[in-house]
């Protein structure tokens, strides 16, 4: 009898049997972070997926004909050029990683430039993204939108992304054109208009469970550029015809309108860049008890031909650069409530010529 | 014409000699059992780096069974069955290719996956098997044969959480699924019709009513249609039975 016992288990054995195997190669090929040897202080997180790598310097002593990069990468994967050997970056250097499994690769180019003034005219863009998902992008780094997401959402099938150039601009060859977009259900996440919006900041990664989330806002704003005191810049703007609310309901009636607004909020010291990095995002970016200094527009209602606003910074906290360090945001959004999920389809808020004035301390 | 001769007479002969032997050769049983196993990929795929449960479901089979005697220590046996079989198990995965709908009637959003996730099978088929049987003692039966079954009805759930998505491939950005309500999947009407698979078993005889059984069954056809993107590969009902059989 036993035989038979022993014959039954080792093909309960057999069907069990099913073992774990070796972890395959990796497949990542992401740059994890960018520092340099020369500059410790300096560092650069990319985003995943968008891989410009841009260091703005304050320091004019630095020799950027000869830096050494110090590099981290995934697990596994190949540099080239390799981390720590030393480059010209007075011009945008190219590097390729390629995973471990060698099926993948991503070309950061990175670019180190001097501070400038606060002035964005909007008229550079060029198309960023990956595979079927392609969009417009203002060519100033500085500047995000939310249009990979939408692109995501529906898989590239955006016949115009609600973040693009128009060449109806207040001056020079483009401004930038906001436009609220019907949405759907993604995920099972209910978002019945997509708002558009450019803003100083960072995009991604991109949360399921609240999409305001995925919105980083604030760019490091260094003490040599002054202390922020007037918003400004020209603007349009066309409320849509129907007005949807977070549950897909039609408000009738309700008349939209675009938001605009600066924020300057502090950060603990020496974080930007290092995964300790603070933002804002689009749940706490008026509410958030950081925030040192707001110049928000009250309305922005039907405005049919190019107006300037000029808003002042009301400062509600001292700026105190020995204790803390500072980001500075800017955000242009077709449909106010656009983070809830509110907003009228076809909402335009174009913006041009944008400024943030500030003076020395 | 000859050849069709040659195969139908031996048959009939056959038949004749079944039927007129067949009053104490034929045996009628009801067989109840478990089963116990998983429905899983044959070879588990590298991209799974931890199975970290897995547990079965209730899954029961009741069925009728004939068995035909020969005058020697071998028999053949057949039948028909109501066969459950299902279970859930949660791993961990990373960068798992796979293809999911963000909207209902959408396209594909590609991607990889690295994350816990968690599958949850079950499925009733109607089973009919065919078993060669040999007696190697006073008590004992080894069968072997192959089984048939159509599936009744299927439900394969399940969720992931915990992790992100790289789309459309590895360079690109990430999507954070955070909690198991974001993002949960219902492939039970991508489940095929019918399986097919291997069996093997032991049984042994309490007396001559009262039997006992294990038959562990193989089944060689992925139960995923193949147009399934989703789950990028196979997947194999392996189960054993546990069970009684008593025979009429």
């Amino acid at each position: 009898m036993n035989k038979y016992i022993v014959f039954l288990l080792s093909f309960l054995s057999l069907a069990l049997s099913s073992c774990l195997k070796d972890a395959p190669e990796n497949v990542e090929a992401d740059v994890l972070n960018f520092s340099f040897e020369e500059m410790p202080e300096m560092n650069f997180i990319p985003e995943k997926g968008n891989n410009k790598i841009t260091f703005e310097i304050k320091d004019d002593k630095i020799n950027t004909g000869q830096l050494t990069p110090i590099i981290k990468i995934s697990e596994g994967a190949t540099i080239s050029p390799q981390s720590g050997v030393p480059q010209d970056f007075r011009d945008t250097v190219t590097y390729i990683v390629t995973s471990e499994n060698k099926r993948w690769k991503n070309e950061y180019k990175v670019l180190i430039k001097a501070i400038k003034p606060l002035i964005f005219t909007f008229d550079d863009w060029e198309t960023a993204g990956t595979g079927a998902i392609r969009y417009p992008t203002p060519s100033d780094y500085s500047w995000e939108n939310a249009n990979y997401g939408i692109g995501i959402a529906k898989l590239g099938n955006v016949e115009n992304y609600p973040t693009r150039p128009t060449s109806d601009s207040w001056r020079g060859d483009n401004a930038v054109l906001l436009e609220t977009q019907r949405g759907g259900t993604y995920f099972g996440v209910l978002v019945p208009v997509f708002s558009a919006s450019v803003f100083r900041g960072k995009f991604g990664p991109i949360n399921m469970g609240n999409f305001a989330r995925s919105i980083r806002f604030g760019q490091p704003h260094d003490r040599k550029q002054g202390r922020p005191v007037l918003f400004s810049g020209y603007f349009k703007y066309k409320s849509g015809s129907t007005f949807y609310d977070e549950h897909d309901n039609v408000v009738s009636g309700r008349v939209d309108e675009g938001s605009i607004y600066s924020v300057l909020f502090r950060t603990e010291k020496g974080v930007a860049g290092t995964d300790r990095d603070e933002f804002l995002d689009g749940t706490n970016i008026l509410t958030s008890d950081k925030i040192v200094a707001v110049a928000q527009m009250e309305h922005c209602r039907n405005t049919p031909e190019y107006t300037r606003f000029e808003i002042p910074f009301l400062y509600r906290d001292v700026i105190d650069y020995d204790r803390f360090d500072y980001k500075l945001t800017a955000v242009f959004s077709s449909s106010r409530d656009g983070d809830f999920y509110r907003g009228a389809d076809g909402s335009t808020l174009i913006v041009d010529e944008v400024e943030i004035v500030c003076e020395d301390f | 014409m000859v050849r069709i001769r040659c195969i139908i007479i031996p048959v009939l002969f056959l038949l004749a000699q079944i039927t007129v032997r067949s009053e104490n050769r034929f045996e009628h049983r009801i067989v109840a059992g478990l089963n116990f196993g998983a429905t899983s990929p044959g070879n588990i795929p590298p991209e799974v780096r931890k199975i970290t449960a897995w547990y079965p479901h209730f899954s029961s089979q009741l069925g009728y069974c004939i068995i035909y005697n020969t005058a020697g220590r071998w028999a053949v046996s057949s039948g028909i069955s109501l066969d459950h079989k299902g279970m859930g198990v949660t791993n961990e995965v990373e960068h798992l290719y796979t293809e999911v709908r963000l909207e209902t009637g959408g396209d594909y959003l590609s991607g990889y996956f690295s994350g816990k996730n968690k599958t949850d099978v079950k499925t009733a088929y109607i089973t009919v098997p065919l078993s060669v049987r040999y007696r190697t003692g006073k008590h004992w039966w080894l069968t072997c044969g192959g089984y048939a079954s159509y599936t009744h009805s299927a439900s394969l759930t399940g969720s992931v959480w915990d992790g992100y998505l790289r789309t459309p491939d590895p360079t690109g950005p990430e999507i954070l699924i955070n909690s198991r309500e974001e993002a949960s999947f219902d492939f039970g009407g991508d489940v095929r019709d019918f399986d097919f698979g291997l069996s093997v078993g032991g049984e042994y005889s309490i007396n001559s009513r009262f039997k006992v059984l294990a038959t562990f069954n193989r089944g060689l056809t992925s139960i995923l249609k193949r147009n399934l993107k989703a789950i990028p590969f196979n997947m194999y009902n392996m189960y054993l039975m546990f069970g009684m059989a008593y025979r009429l």
